[in-house]
């Protein structure tokens, strides 16, 4: 079998390109159907290491503080992301309750992926399970849905502002940092290792 | 576009792991690097974006009539669907929150229903103008496709605030369950279709 | 066909300068500030944790592990983190994360008590609780030392340490109708509450803990007397029916009041315990001393005596009854009924300098008094009710009565009498009464008045018209009578006239004595008219 690395197959139109050496500020499209063709920008281990692990930290962070802060005649009430999925935990809902779990927690597993990889892939060596992990890497990709977390919180804020007093917490600002920080880590051109490492 | 297309794969017998998107030869069986199932296209992607569609379409109508969120107040529950809160906002005059959720709650599931299954009967009829719009069609619901988790998740939020016993207090209902597996049957079901079937010709396969 | 082409281009590439970077790049400022963003706040979340302590109730209900608050005075002081059955299976152990700044409320006298809507004798209370769900409620203790396992409160105390005040105990026979948050007041004025009783340690009385708040607690003193003002004080007995009540509220809720005795000395600072008198009246009365017991033996039917009835000396109340009972002495046939009573000597003697100290003095004092005269009698207290009261007084003609100062207790000699005298009394008129021939009375009368009335017929048939004859007569000649001595009547003017003529007759009778008188010659010769007048001689 022969394999052909200098070669790249645009996924939606299924055209063969070949691979070109891009500068910082250069990504490769198909002339199909212009997707972007994978692994086809610039890459840098150490940068995407730091993106992960900040990503990482500041996933736990908007993870572990409330998110809005809610007080009605003194009474005050806050809640976490997580606490957001707990609730489908009792009664009728239950089985919603892993699903949301599992995909709120999926920048984490990412992210934490990532450095893993990319960890072993700063000292030029392949991390154990490389394979297997930069597979879920790729798979767990289109379940990220950060922004849709900080969308939803936004949206759950404007619309209890109408009858409570409502509060930001420290949890939607780590909320807003993680985003673009999770953008820049997943945007890292991480198949890249694919072909650095042996 | 006036330079011819490149050739394809499937026309060079070059098959692109998914995996680690190495380009192998087509005999192949796994990817050498990454261990990977070489296939041309995704298996059986069609019957399992119809089926998956098909779940996702049935379940929608009870994740619509039947309530998500109950709440009450004093004493005095009441429950609410999709449609009829985005009524309630739009009577309240908050148009702003009724658009927002009216298109995430009911027009992007919509539009993924009709999109899919457009794209479906497309690839079914062998067409063949307007591949590149229907590939960026479909690109389009593959990335809108995992914002109608926002009502889940807006829903989740406003139950685990408003907990004040008496004075007001919020639990979801079943209605959200059907709603949220909805949402994750069209993802399913977009990530299953394979968009090269967009481009194949029917008269080569 | 695709064909990579690997040639490079004619010139040959040179070596480029390697420069390689030893310092990491600047991205690694972005994961290190989150890492010390959660460093930091993880390192606050420790330092901001308290003690941990757990409370055992009887009952969780209300309670919700992570959600329940803590609060001392409506501020958030720490929270619930778990609940679990005790082993046992017997209580509830609520383990609470204190706030960092909350280990005062760790002290050993800390109590805790869980706050939930309760309706009581002191009202409706934790209202609030209903929306927000219940809490537990704290109050910081003052001892130095702490402890980590609090057994907690199934109801709120009624006074929270450090509320501005001071507490007093009261010491009463039974509790009554006080119960916990009973009010104190003053002059009808609420300043204060009952916090907590217990029964003394004797079992004798009850001990009361009341708490008066700040700025009242100071009209406390030496000088002040408690008394009971619960509900509605009825009392019937011989000084007459009496209804006393503070106010409705005291009728439902009970109550303590309290006042200043007038004729305390100096009042100094609060006494370390108070005894709760039955009333007003009992509680302002100047202290009585110590009592003394007299017993008395009549030989009379006391009904109407009843115990603590009054035993009075001159008009003043001196002591109460104790018992009342019969003594059975068949050898002599003789049932006297015993009186034991209790009475108050320094009641008696109460403005007098000379105090009458020990029961020896109390004997010889009384001794002296009973050789004067002095006695017990049994009094009619109350016509209305029949009730007897004991009065002390001196009866001038007694027979002398042996008195012995050393029996305890002293033995006070009686009289009869009093309202046993008044039935004899009522008896003797009654029986005079009787003797009154009331039937021969009523049949003379009876027939005077039948020839009363005969008379009177016989009067108006024949005495009567010729009555009317003589009235009329008399009438007549009165009429004549008057007509003969009018003015104009015929016979006066003949009088008047005959009395002119005599007039002038007597007139003309005197000149001519008179000038007879002169002239004795004028009966001869005549009067002479010119010069020798009458008038002129002497």
């Amino acid at each position: 079998m022969r394999i052909y690395p200098h070669l790249i197959i645009c996924e939606h139109c299924d055209r063969v390109y070949q691979r070109p050496a891009l500068g910082r500020q250069q990504s490769a499209h198909c002339t199909a159907c212009g997707l972007k063709l994978p692994c086809s920008c610039a890459f840098k281990c150490e940068q995407a290491l730091a993106l992960s692990m900040a990503t990482a930290i500041v996933f736990v962070l908007a993870m572990a503080n409330p998110v809005i802060f809610v007080d009605v005649m003194g009474h005050q009430s806050n809640a976490t992301l997580w606490q957001a999925a707990m609730v489908f935990a009792q009664g009728v809902c239950a089985p919603m309750t892993l699903p949301v779990m599992l995909i709120l927690f999926v920048p984490l597993i990412q992210s934490l992926l990532q450095c893993w990889v990319l960890a072993f892939a700063l000292k030029g060596v392949s991390a154990p399970g490389f394979a297997p992990l930069m597979r879920v890497i790729g798979g767990l990709q289109p379940w990220n849905l950060i922004e849709v977390c900080l969308l939803s919180v936004l949206i759950a804020m404007i619309k209890l502002s109408g009858y409570l007093v409502v509060h930001p917490g420290v949890g939607l600002w780590a909320l807003a940092v993680l985003n673009p920080l999770n953008g820049l880590a997943c945007s890292q051109n991480i198949c890249s290792l694919w072909e650095q490492l042996p | 576009m006036s330079q011819p297309l490149p050739a394809t794969a499937q026309e060079l017998g070059l098959v692109a792991c998914h995996g680690c998107k190495l380009v192998c030869d087509a005999p192949a069986i796994r990817c050498p690097r990454c261990g990977a199932r070489l296939h041309y296209r995704k298996p059986a992607s069609m019957s399992r974006t119809l089926a998956l569609l098909c779940a996702a379409v049935m379940l929608y109508l009870p994740a619509n009539l039947l309530p998500v969120m109950r709440s009450s107040q004093f004493g005095q529950a009441s429950e609410n669907t999709i449609i009829g809160g985005v009524l309630a906002f739009w009577h309240a005059g908050e148009f702003g929150i009724a658009l927002v959720i009216f298109l995430a709650s009911v027009a992007i599931p919509c539009a993924k229903f009709l999109t899919l299954g457009w794209l479906l009967w497309c690839v079914h009829r062998g067409h063949q103008i307007g591949r590149r719009q229907r590939t960026q069609l479909y690109r389009a619901v593959e990335f809108i496709g995992y914002w109608s988790m926002l009502d889940v998740l807006v829903v989740g939020l406003v139950c685990a605030l408003v907990r004040f016993n008496l004075l007001g207090s919020v639990e979801p209902r079943s209605g959200i369950v059907f709603f949220g597996v909805v949402v994750i049957l069209t993802m399913l079901s977009a990530s299953s279709f394979d968009p090269r079937l967009i481009w194949d010709d029917p008269k080569h396969d | 066909m695709i064909e990579t082409s690997h040639h490079a281009p004619a010139p040959a590439p040179g070596n480029a300068l390697i420069n390689s970077r030893r310092l990491p790049s600047a991205i690694w400022i972005v994961p290190l500030l989150a890492l010390i963003i959660g460093l930091a706040m993880l390192v606050n979340v420790w330092l901001s944790a308290g003690p941990e302590i757990t409370v055992s109730f009887q009952s969780a209900t209300g309670l919700e592990a992570g959600k329940t608050p803590v609060k001392y005075k409506d501020v958030v002081v720490g929270m619930v983190k778990r609940i679990e059955l005790s082993p046992d299976l017997s209580k509830v152990l609520v383990t609470i994360d204190l706030n960092n700044n909350a280990t005062k409320f760790a002290r050993t006298d800390s109590r805790y008590w869980v706050v939930r809507p309760r309706i009581g004798m002191g009202g409706v209370s934790g209202i609030d609780t209903l929306f927000s769900g219940a809490y537990i409620g704290v109050d910081s203790g003052r001892s130095p030392e702490t402890q980590s396992q609090f057994t907690g409160m199934e109801t709120p105390p009624t006074v929270i340490n450090g509320t501005p005040g001071k507490g007093f105990t009261l010491h009463a026979p039974a509790l009554g109708s006080l119960d916990v948050g009973s009010p104190v007041y003053y002059r009808n004025l609420q300043v204060g509450q009952l916090a907590s009783y217990q029964l003394d340690t004797d079992g004798h009385g009850v001990k009361l803990q009341i708490f008066m708040n700040a700025p009242y607690h100071s009209l406390v003193s030496s000088c002040t007397r408690f008394w009971n003002a619960s509900g509605v004080n009825l009392s019937l007995n011989a000084e007459g029916l009496q209804l006393q009540t503070q106010s409705v509220a005291t009728m439902l809720a009970g109550g303590i009041a309290f006042d200043a005795a007038e004729d305390c000395g100096p009042a100094v600072q609060a006494l370390a315990r108070y005894d709760l008198a039955a009333d007003r009246q009992a509680a302002l009365a100047p202290p009585d001393g110590e009592p003394m017991r007299i017993r008395l033996k009549f030989d009379q039917a006391l009904r109407g005596l009843a115990v603590n009835a009054p035993v009075e000396f001159r008009g003043i109340n001196i002591g109460t009854v104790q018992s009342v009972h019969v003594e059975i002495d068949l050898h002599s046939h003789h049932y006297p009924v015993i009186v034991d009573a209790r009475v108050f000597p320094l009641r008696i003697s109460r403005d007098s300098p000379a105090e009458p100290g020990s029961e020896t003095m109390v004997a010889a004092f009384l001794s002296r008094m009973v050789t004067q005269g002095l006695r017990a009698q049994a009094r009619n207290g109350n016509l209305l009710t029949g009730q007897i009261y004991i009065a002390l007084d001196f009866f001038p003609r007694v027979p002398k009565a042996i008195f012995d100062p050393t029996s305890r207790p002293l033995v006070l000699p009686t009289v009869t009498g009093g309202f046993d005298q008044l039935q004899d009394q009522m008896a003797g008129i009654v029986s005079k009464l009787n003797k009154v021939p009331f039937d021969a009375i009523g049949n003379h009368l009876d027939q005077n008045l039948i020839a009363l009335h005969q008379t009177l017929g016989q009067m108006n048939h024949a005495v009567l018209p010729s009555t009317l004859n003589t009235l009329g007569q008399a009438q007549r000649v009165l009429k004549n009578v008057g007509s003969t001595l009018d003015p104009d009547a015929p016979l006066q003017q003949n009088l008047n006239q005959t009395l002119l003529e005599l007039q002038r007759s007597a007139r003309s009778l005197r000149s001519l004595t008179d000038l007879l008188d002169a002239h004795p010659e004028a009966l001869i010769r005549g009067r002479k008219t010119d010069a020798n007048t009458p008038e002129n001689t002497p």
